[in-house]
């Protein structure tokens, strides 16, 4: 894949509630390295269109592909899951064998035959019938996977973990930290130790580059509503995404504090990072943008650089319509 | 002899989802309206119980028995603690809705000329509600009235001195579900304490005439049903003389019977158009439609016809019929069921046919917006554990007939059915968990009978049968049959 | 008569309980969910590790179970070693916790998608279920009966002395499991950064005592472990467990000369001293901001209590035995009233600490009272029997041979059980410490804080409440395989949907997420039992419904601690930097 390929692609997708189409055939591309803005008037079907991107819901049809791979390929179940629903399955059917075979009064080698083949039927049935899904293209979500393979996102009205302290906050987000595995916590501890400290500091710088440092043991539920912003922005960057959906990243977040976000933004971009973000603050997104889509009812309306879109008198008609 | 088969099973699904159903729809509701998930409304039912033994086998309640004597049970030390408690009850029902003001007729649908008129007329109301119960004891209707009339009052002082302050904390779902444990443990503990854990009974011997004869309201009949070659034949047997004496046998030859299905099917489909022809679009409708109407006018046409047009005839041999079966029920069983349609009926005609009813729907969507379009939240709020508590006291009592016993646990127990149906109805309304009650019901006795048939299963499993229709629906659906989605 | 065979007992049980809780505090404290089915683990823990060990049916008058697979008797036929029937044992354990584990993963895997009060319906349903199965179905455990006629693990070794080789064996190991928890406990005390030669006199003394009560080594290995602990994050284990070795190596070596008593005496009864001081010293320093003028006013209030019982004690029973009712009533009356008078005032009466920590104090002097002084003045006139009850008291992991210590010592089986639970405990806490204080742990607050959130970061909800459902089922599981020891018979009583709620009843007064928290709250629970016990005893009437009476008492607590104080006592301990240190 080179730095041309889009990093997400979004063809015809669709999505209704209850007989509302909220999102009815938008299809943009997102250049990779770019902070590309998603706009619209209220209802456009953007937080929408965030939550079938991210994974949070389920398509009714068309095409999502991430990194040039559709994300169907992509939420598959994780290798825990698999793990758990071949115990399950493996210990479940193994039982029904030495319990059948016991009760017809066989001996133990029987018994563990059955109990053997049992739980390989099991396992088996697990596999086939995940087979039969991957062929008859079963739509699943796992937001989860989409995290995991890169696509980093915040939520519209801030969700922060309120119990949790700032910096317990900003420890979660890393992907693969061995320790999250209960075995790796009880019989690795030095692996684990050691994953801990490079958190730490990766915690560290990010709590720096947010001048959140005073506010380290502080509750989330505390925190006001900018400093909530910051926070979900450095729990993505904690993930070390590719991709970063930022919904209204500035909402609520006073001036100063929100030119300084910008800036870490762009700053980001530079590095090599690529944003789609949601915003209502016209000004901001139209600064920050390389590039603008536009959606209403729906479907993408048009894209374009901000200078483009301002130009445009569709847009214009958009928002005094909606 | 002819033996019980899943007819039987049937009926007695019937019956217990009635009980069931009382206790669902009061669950459902608070659950809807007062978001409590309440673990406590067993516990409702058990006091139910208990307080209808206040009337019935007053010598039996600790504290009242001094007042009772070994010839008669029902002194008039025992009527005058009955009175009190009944009219100070149903006034006190009423002073829960809006105190004073509700007193003087604030709660009315129109308004009374004077407060005075109002306030008279609850005095009177309650006079004559304590004069019936007092002097009806100790007969078990009276003691249903009781318990209906103590539990309207007492169900919403648990909102009131509980649950409300958990609301206005903004507690957290958990919490409110962990409070209400707590409470179902203090209320069970609290009687058995008071009432030691021994199984009580309630005492019904009564008889009734009908038509020169008497019955037996508690014991059981049999109702045989044989098809032979030439058509069916019902016979209805007393077990209460000795011998079991023959009530009523009759036949109806083939040609009559098709005479009546097709009469039958007219009426039913008549009335199926009819109510298809203007339904609306409340949520009643959904349930009570055309084909539920359409039903019950068969059934009643079918059960008419089916009276009128019969024939004496012998009874047939068992061996030779070409299928026989019994159903075994009582009068009480039977009245249980009537008790349990006429007050779902009733609770209809409330919550469709007036103010307050729609008020309570609107506070069941959206209890917010409700108070923001000016509906007395708070009325409904009480109205809602009014409901709540006198119709689990009528369950209450109807379980301590129905299984013989009274103990402090009976309420924990019957607790997991009436979730189980609330769930199944999907909580949106009451009308579903009215459905899921009768579901869970006829789940219950039919998957028992069934189990029963292929392995002797111990009785104890039936709430299990319940349970686990519950759990195989939570696996496909999630959010319950009707589900909010 | 003393009450340190009664301490033991309770102290046993209220460890099996907080075991059994440490179960549920990780799956509702720390992922969230509401499981009201808990007891259901504890139940097929229990019920597994007794049909384990249970003699073939067939051997047995009236009893039907299934399996009866006599693990402990055929190891030791097996090996000829009575000792190896404690493996058994062992593995009976082993397996019952695993099979209660299982079942929580069978149960979780369809029921973790529902919404939370679903989800407590449905485990609830499931607890009854399995209630009810063991109720009903007699081939199954003997059906509504109780199943009996197991044997408990090494009751064949006791009451020591006896056997000789298996006698030092099994008090070395109690010796081991009780002086390595001491000297983990102590390591865990600042005091020791003073040192023996300290400038000030109170810790120099109190370390001089600590250092004779331990035998000097117990002493040295806690000194040692404190400072690998402090020398960048190095483990303690070592020494600790070095320590605990070393006592248990004497006190076997002891017993296998022969020399029974002294070793009794001398490796527990230090040892028992040392708890109190130990307990004295963490309780001063946990109330050091209550005035001696509260600590007083605490001890009024405490003995009140014993006051109003007076006239129990004091009237002669009638034949109905209702002649100091009333006065009993009266003065507790006059009692609750004015200690709510004291509590709604106490700002008028206080210097300034909070009521909780005031009702803490309180509730050491009731302990103090009613455990060391209670039994003395029952025996006052005689003073000798007045000093041998507080000596029996305090020396309280030491039993006598004969009515009094100069009988010589033993050492009964219930102090062995204690030791063993104890044992068991400390391991589940420890497992349960390093799962919720790891990034798994991290997880399963996210989880319980916002699921979708956790999502968002690209964790797997459904994998992790999984876990801590299997993790916190298998913790309830050794708890009912050890509650199969300890009541030697089991019932479906046992098993009551009740201890759901009592389970959830000690998770939030201790204290939500916070594990020692929850052992606080199983020792209360316990304490209040045993003093609600002792209450009904003294009432002349004695009362049947004590039980119902506490509760629907507790009930009431429940419900005040959720809206007063919903964090519990302790509240949830804050792993802010994520280190096992605070």
């Amino acid at each position: 894949m080179s730095d041309q390929d889009p990093i997400l692609a979004v063809s015809d997708l669709r999505k209704s509630f209850g007989g509302i189409q909220a999102v009815d055939g938008a299809t943009f591309d997102v250049a990779t390295g770019t902070i590309t803005g998603l706009i619209g008037p209220n209802g456009a079907g953007k937080t929408t269109t965030f939550n079938l991107v991210s994974g949070f819901l389920e398509p009714d049809g068309g095409e999502i592909s991430f990194k040039g791979v559709d994300v169907q390929e992509l939420m598959r179940p994780s290798g825990e899951e698999n793990r758990i629903w071949t115990t399950a399955a493996g210990v479940t059917a193994g039982g029904i064998g030495v319990a059948g075979t016991a009760s017809i009064g066989a001996g133990p080698p029987a018994m563990l035959a059955a109990g053997v083949i049992g739980a390989s039927v099991g396992v088996g049935a697990y596999y086939g019938q995940e087979r039969v899904k991957r062929a008859t293209s079963h739509r699943a979500t796992r937001p989860y996977q989409m995290a995991r393979h890169g696509l980093s996102r915040t939520f519209q009205i801030t969700r922060e973990l309120q119990g949790m302290t700032v910096f317990e906050n900003l420890l979660l987000a890393p992907q693969d930290q061995r320790g999250e595995q209960l075995l790796n916590a009880w019989f690795r501890r030095d692996t684990v130790a050691e994953d801990e400290r490079r958190v730490r500091e990766r915690a560290e710088e990010v709590l720096g580059l947010l001048e959140l440092d005073h506010l380290r043991t502080e509750r989330a539920g505390n925190l006001s509503g900018g400093q909530r912003k910051l926070l979900e922005l450095g729990r993505v960057l904690m993930t070390d995404p590719d991709l970063v959906l930022l919904d209204e990243p500035v909402a609520g977040v006073n001036p100063a504090l929100t030119r300084n976000l910008l800036d870490r933004i762009e700053q980001l971009r530079d590095e090599g990072y690529t944003f789609l973000i949601v915003e209502h603050d016209m000004e901001v997104i139209m600064e920050l943008s390389d590039t603008i889509i536009v959606m209403d009812q729906g479907q993408k309306l048009t894209d374009g650089t901000p200078a483009e879109i301002q130009a445009d008198e569709r847009v214009v008609e958009a928002y005094l319509g909606g | 002899m002819v033996s019980t088969g899943l007819e039987n099973a049937i009926l007695n699904g019937l019956v217990t989802g009635s009980f069931v159903a009382l206790g669902a729809i009061g669950l459902s509701l608070v659950y809807n309206i007062a978001d409590v998930p309440n673990f406590a409304h067993g516990e409702l039912l058990m006091i139910g119980a208990y307080v209808a033994l206040l009337v019935n086998v007053p010598g039996d309640v600790p504290l009242l028995t001094t007042l009772a004597s070994n010839s008669d049970p029902v002194t008039g030390g025992v009527m005058a603690v009955l009175f009190v408690l009944t009219a100070g009850g149903s006034l006190g029902t009423v002073m829960l809705l809006d105190g004073r003001a509700a007193l003087e007729g604030g709660w009315w649908p129109v308004d009374p000329p004077t407060p005075v008129i109002a306030v008279a007329a609850h005095a009177l109301g309650a006079v004559v509600l304590g004069l019936i119960v007092a002097v009806a004891a100790p007969s078990i209707w009276a003691g249903l009235l009781l318990a209906g009339v103590v539990l309207a009052f007492v169900g919403p002082l648990f909102d009131r001195y509980v649950f409300s302050k958990f609301r206005e904390e903004g507690a957290a779902l958990a919490t409110i579900l962990m409070a209400t444990m707590g409470l179902a443990f203090v209320l069970r503990f609290s009687m058995q304490a008071f009432f030691s854990g021994s199984v009580r009974r309630y005492d019904v011997s009564e008889t009734i005439t009908v038509g020169g004869d008497t019955f037996d309201v508690s014991r059981a009949k049999f109702v045989d049903f044989y098809v032979t070659d030439g058509g069916t034949v019902v016979e209805l047997i007393d077990t209460a003389s000795s011998p079991d004496a023959t009530r009523f046998l009759a036949g109806h030859s083939w040609p009559v019977l098709a005479l009546v299905v097709v009469v039958t099917l007219a009426v039913g489909y008549g009335a199926y158009r009819w109510r298809r022809s203007d339904i609306g679009t409340d949520e009643a409708a959904q349930t009570i439609g055309p084909r539920l109407v359409g039903t019950a006018a068969g059934a009643v046409t079918f059960l008419t016809l089916f009276a009128l047009l019969s024939t004496g005839v012998a009874r047939p041999d068992p061996a030779g019929a070409m299928y026989a079966t019994r159903v075994r029920t009582s009068v009480l069983r039977l009245s249980v069921l009537v008790l349990a349609v006429v007050l779902i009926f009733a609770l209809h005609v409330l919550l469709q046919e007036t103010k307050l009813g729609t008020a309570m729907r609107a506070a069941s969507d959206n209890l917010d917006l409700a108070k923001v379009t000016g509906i007395d939240t708070d009325q409904v709020m009480m109205t809602t554990w009014i409901i709540a508590g006198g119709f689990a006291a009528i369950a209450g009592v109807i379980i301590g007939l129905l299984f013989h016993q009274i103990v402090p646990s009976m309420g924990f127990y019957r607790l997991l059915p009436i979730f189980a149906a609330v769930i199944l109805g999907g909580l949106a309304s009451v009308y579903g968990a009215i459905v899921g009650a009768f579901a869970v019901g006829i789940a219950m006795e039919v998957g028992f009978y069934s189990l029963n048939l292929a392995w002797r299963v111990s009785g104890t499993h039936r709430v299990s049968l319940a349970f686990v229709l519950l759990l195989v629906v939570l696996l496909v659906k999630p959010d319950g049959i009707v589900g909010r989605g | 008569m003393a009450s340190a065979g009664l301490l033991v007992s309770v102290a046993t049980i209220a460890a099996i309980w907080a075991l059994f809780a440490l179960g549920l505090n990780i799956k509702f404290g720390y992922t969230g969910l509401l499981d009201f089915g808990h007891v259901a683990f504890f139940l097929v823990g229990a019920y597994t590790t007794a049909l384990l060990v249970a003699p073939p049916a067939e051997t047995q008058q009236f009893q039907a179970y299934l399996l009866g697979l006599a693990l402990p008797d055929r190891l030791a036929a097996l090996t000829g070693l009575q000792l190896a029937g404690g493996v058994g044992w062992f593995i009976a354990l082993a397996v019952g916790t695993a099979v209660a584990g299982l079942l929580g993963l069978l149960v979780a895997l369809p029921a973790i998608r529902l919404r939370e009060d679903y989800l407590a319906i449905a485990l609830l349903g499931i607890s009854v279920i399995v209630k009810r199965t063991v109720q009903t179905e007699t081939w199954l455990a003997n059906g509504p009966d109780a199943l009996r006629g197991y044997p408990r693990p090494l009751q064949g070794v006791f009451p020591l002395p006896g056997y000789a080789v298996a006698d030092a064996a099994v008090f070395g190991l109690v010796v081991f499991a009780f002086w390595s928890i001491a000297i983990a406990l102590l390591s865990r005390e600042p005091l020791l950064d003073d040192g023996i030669r300290s400038e000030t006199r109170w810790s120099t003394v109190s370390n001089a005592v600590f250092a004779i009560l331990t035998l000097g080594f117990g002493y040295a290995s806690a000194l040692f472990a404190r400072r690998r602990r402090q020398d960048n994050g190095g483990t303690p284990l070592l020494a600790i467990v070095a320590g605990g070795a070393l006592a248990a190596a004497l006190g076997s070596g002891l017993v296998a000369f022969a020399y029974f008593s002294p070793a009794v005496l001398l490796l527990l009864g230090p040892l028992s001293v040392f708890v109190w001081g130990y307990a004295g010293v963490i309780t001063c320093r946990h109330f050091t901001q209550v005035t001696a003028r509260e600590w007083a006013i605490a001890l009024a209030l405490a003995s009140g209590l014993l006051i109003a019982f007076l006239p129990g004690r004091l009237v002669d029973d009638g034949p109905l035995g209702t002649d100091g009712l009333v006065p009993v009533l009266v003065l507790l009356g006059v009692y609750v009233a004015g200690s709510a008078y004291l509590l709604r005032n106490w700002s008028r009466f206080g210097d300034g600490t909070n009521r909780l920590s005031f009702l803490g104090v309180a509730g050491v002097w009731v302990f103090v009272i009613r455990y060391f002084l209670l039994d003395s003045l029952d025996a006052l006139p005689d003073i000798e029997q007045a000093g041998g009850a507080l000596l029996e008291n305090v020396l309280f992991l030491v039993s006598y041979r004969g009515a009094s210590i100069s009988d010589g010592l033993a050492f009964d089986y219930s102090r062995f059980l204690f030791a063993l639970v104890l044992g068991f405990l400390t391991m589940g806490y420890l497992l349960a410490e390093l799962s919720v204080t790891s990034p798994f742990g991290r997880v399963l607050k996210a989880i319980r804080e916002d699921e979708n959130v956790a999502m968002a970061l690209g964790k797997n909800p459904f994998a992790y409440k999984v876990q801590s459902m299997v993790l916190g089922s298998a913790i309830a599981g050794l708890a009912g395989g050890l509650v199969a020891i300890y009541y030697g018979t089991l019932t479906f009583r046992n098993f009551d949907p009740l201890f759901t709620f009592f389970m959830f009843l000690i998770v939030v007064i201790g204290g939500t997420a916070n594990n020692r928290g929850v052992i606080l709250g199983a020792a209360l629970y316990w304490g209040f039992v045993q003093l609600s016990n002792d209450a009904a005893a003294a009432l002349p009437t004695g009362s049947a419904a004590v039980f119902s009476v506490r509760v629907a008492l507790l009930g009431a607590v429940f419900i005040a601690i959720l809206y007063y104080r919903p964090e519990g006592i302790w509240g949830e301990r804050s792993i802010v930097q994520g280190g096992t240190e605070e």
